[in-house]
């Protein structure tokens, strides 16, 4: 064996010891930034065969024009209405960057509410409402948007948002009033909750025929409502309050 | 018996100030190159397109876009100007031939691989530094202006934590200088610029992507894919851990302790590399 090859064989082998000694402290450092996994990003990557170009910017770090500029080519595909396409860039915005609401829920809103309707022509779009047929497509999206929203939980588990979505998709997809209360009330009780979430959540009780519960949360919930606040609608919660003790004889 | 590489200079004692000379001219040499002022402007007038972009931005903030944006162009331009800015000051001298003039000399051959390490490291600097300042002086104008606007969006006065920012440029800086310091070692092995140059972005996307490797070398079922992933997640620095703009731009805390790990961990293998180099250099026949 010459000279260089044993030189080249020396250095392999001192940098492999050298990324074994430091493999701790890589560990460590990692953890102290909090850095995340990649390889999430990478195999939607390889599914929606992104240019190089993009390539080129996501390693770069230009993440976030990479993402809104998947999100520009993937309202390209939802025009056209194809499938493979829409999600395979949904799900890509959404893995290069998972850090903002807005990939997680629009594109879990385009899952359960456009693409069902995809399937059928403008003049058979009830037979999704009417068929057996078209209840499992709904049905079969929905999963695949509440699949969507529990990964961007996940990313986001602070976000109230994303659970507020879950619930409606629950409710208005699925049907399942119990499961959305149950994610309603759970948005609700985050930090920086929009108040129309505990408007929804007392109105799946009450459509569940749990009026009292309805009731109570209510006027639980307008104590701490600002009045000043338009967002808040303490006067419709008011009378909503009254409806219910109307309703309940009280 | 101790062993004297073969195109040393013998009985020479080691000088750092004759290193940091080489430096100082290689710095010069670096800001002369029109390649330098060149991606300099593109970087500044990539960063400067933020608040053009940001009409296309979906989801963050538009402070968190602009920041994002900045942090980008600190790293994609700042990797591709060290790698070719390396091999130009490291092999065009050897490729001209005017590397036989200065190393006749009384010069150690890791006293010119040093110097021209610094040379390339100081040009970094001051594209890094210029590019972070220049980020941070955007976002501040900009946050001042919002804050003026909309004092309700800011209930507790700035969001964005300028400190942090700075330390993305010193982290950067480290990044760089790992990166520079393994094109040195090439250097002092390739024949030509394009190899050096090809060698350099290929152990950046790779050093890039490390951390995938050790994520798939815990994941992977197979011995063979195990060895694989270990091979690659070993052989090459992790540039991904120097990556800290994600938490900076959504105005997260990050921990000193995290701050003074990355620092060792990129000097040690810069240390490394450059040790290596030295002693390729010396071995090698120009």
């Amino acid at each position: 064996m010459n000279s260089k090859r044993i030189q080249f064989i020396g250095i392999l082998a001192a940098a492999l010891l050298l990324g074994w000694a430091t493999r701790g402290l890589e560990q460590s450092a990692s953890e102290d930034f909090g850095q995340s996994s990649d390889t999430e990003k990478l195999e939607a990557l390889t599914q929606a065969r992104l240019s190089q170009g993009m390539s080129l910017a996501l390693l770069g770090g230009y993440r976030p024009i990479v993402a809104n500029m998947v999100w520009i080519a993937m309202d390209g595909a939802w025009m056209r209405r194809d499938f493979d396409t829409t999600l395979s860039h949904i799900k890509l915005a959404t893995s290069i960057d998972p850090r903002h609401e807005f990939f997680w829920l629009n594109g879990a809103r385009i899952i359960a509410n456009d693409m069902p309707t995809w399937r059928y022509s403008y003049e058979e779009m009830d037979r999704l409402h009417t068929t057996i047929e078209g209840r499992m497509i709904k049905d079969e999206f929905a999963e695949e948007a509440l699949e969507l929203l529990e990964k961007g939980s996940s990313r986001l588990p602070e976000n109230p948002l994303i659970l507020a979505e879950m619930g409606v998709i629950e409710w208005r997809k699925k049907d399942n009033l119990q499961r959305a209360g149950d994610l309603f009330l759970k948005a609700w009780g985050m930090p920086d909750a929009p108040y129309y979430v505990g408007r929804i959540y007392a109105e799946v009780l009450e459509r569940q025929g749990r009026r009292e519960e309805a009731l109570a949360f209510l006027r639980e919930m307008v104590i701490d409502l600002p009045e000043n606040e338009l967002e808040a609608m303490v006067p419709v919660v008011r009378e909503r309050i009254r409806r219910l003790e109307r309703a309940l004889g009280k | 018996m101790t062993h004297t590489p073969e195109f040393e200079t013998p009985n020479l004692s080691w000088s750092f100030r004759r290193a940091w000379l080489i430096g100082q001219n290689a710095f010069r040499e670096a800001i002369r190159m029109k390649f330098f002022a060149a991606l300099m402007v593109l970087a500044l007038a990539a960063f400067a397109s933020s608040f053009v972009f940001r009409e296309f931005n979906f989801g963050a903030s538009e402070l968190k876009f602009i920041a994002d944006f900045g942090f980008g162009g600190l790293s994609l331009f700042g990797s591709i100007l060290t790698v070719i800015l390396t091999v130009q000051l490291f092999l065009g001298e050897i490729e001209h031939r005017t590397a036989l003039t200065l190393l006749a000399k009384p010069v150690r051959r890791s006293e010119y691989t040093l110097g021209k390490y610094i040379g390339a490291m100081i040009a970094i600097a001051c594209f890094v530094a210029s590019l972070t300042l220049a980020l941070a002086l955007a976002l501040w104008i900009r946050e001042t202006q919002l804050i003026a606007e909309s004092p309700d969006l800011f209930p507790e006065g700035r969001v964005m934590r300028y400190g942090d920012i700075l330390m993305f440029g010193v982290m950067h800086m480290l990044r760089l200088g790992v990166l520079s310091a393994l094109v040195v070692l090439f250097c002092t092995y390739a024949t030509s610029t394009m190899f050096a140059m090809l060698m350099g972005f290929l152990v950046w996307i790779g050093g890039q992507l490390q951390h995938v490797a050790t994520e798939a070398w815990v994941a992977s079922g197979t011995v063979v894919s195990k060895l694989g992933y270990a091979f690659v997640s070993l052989l090459l620095p992790n540039f991904h851990l120097f990556d800290i703009g994600d938490k900076i731009a959504l105005g997260e805390a990050i921990a000193l302790s995290g701050y003074a790990k990355a620092m060792i961990y990129g000097l040690l293998y810069a240390s490394f590399y450059l040790t290596v180099s030295f002693i390729s250099f010396s071995k090698r026949e120009l």
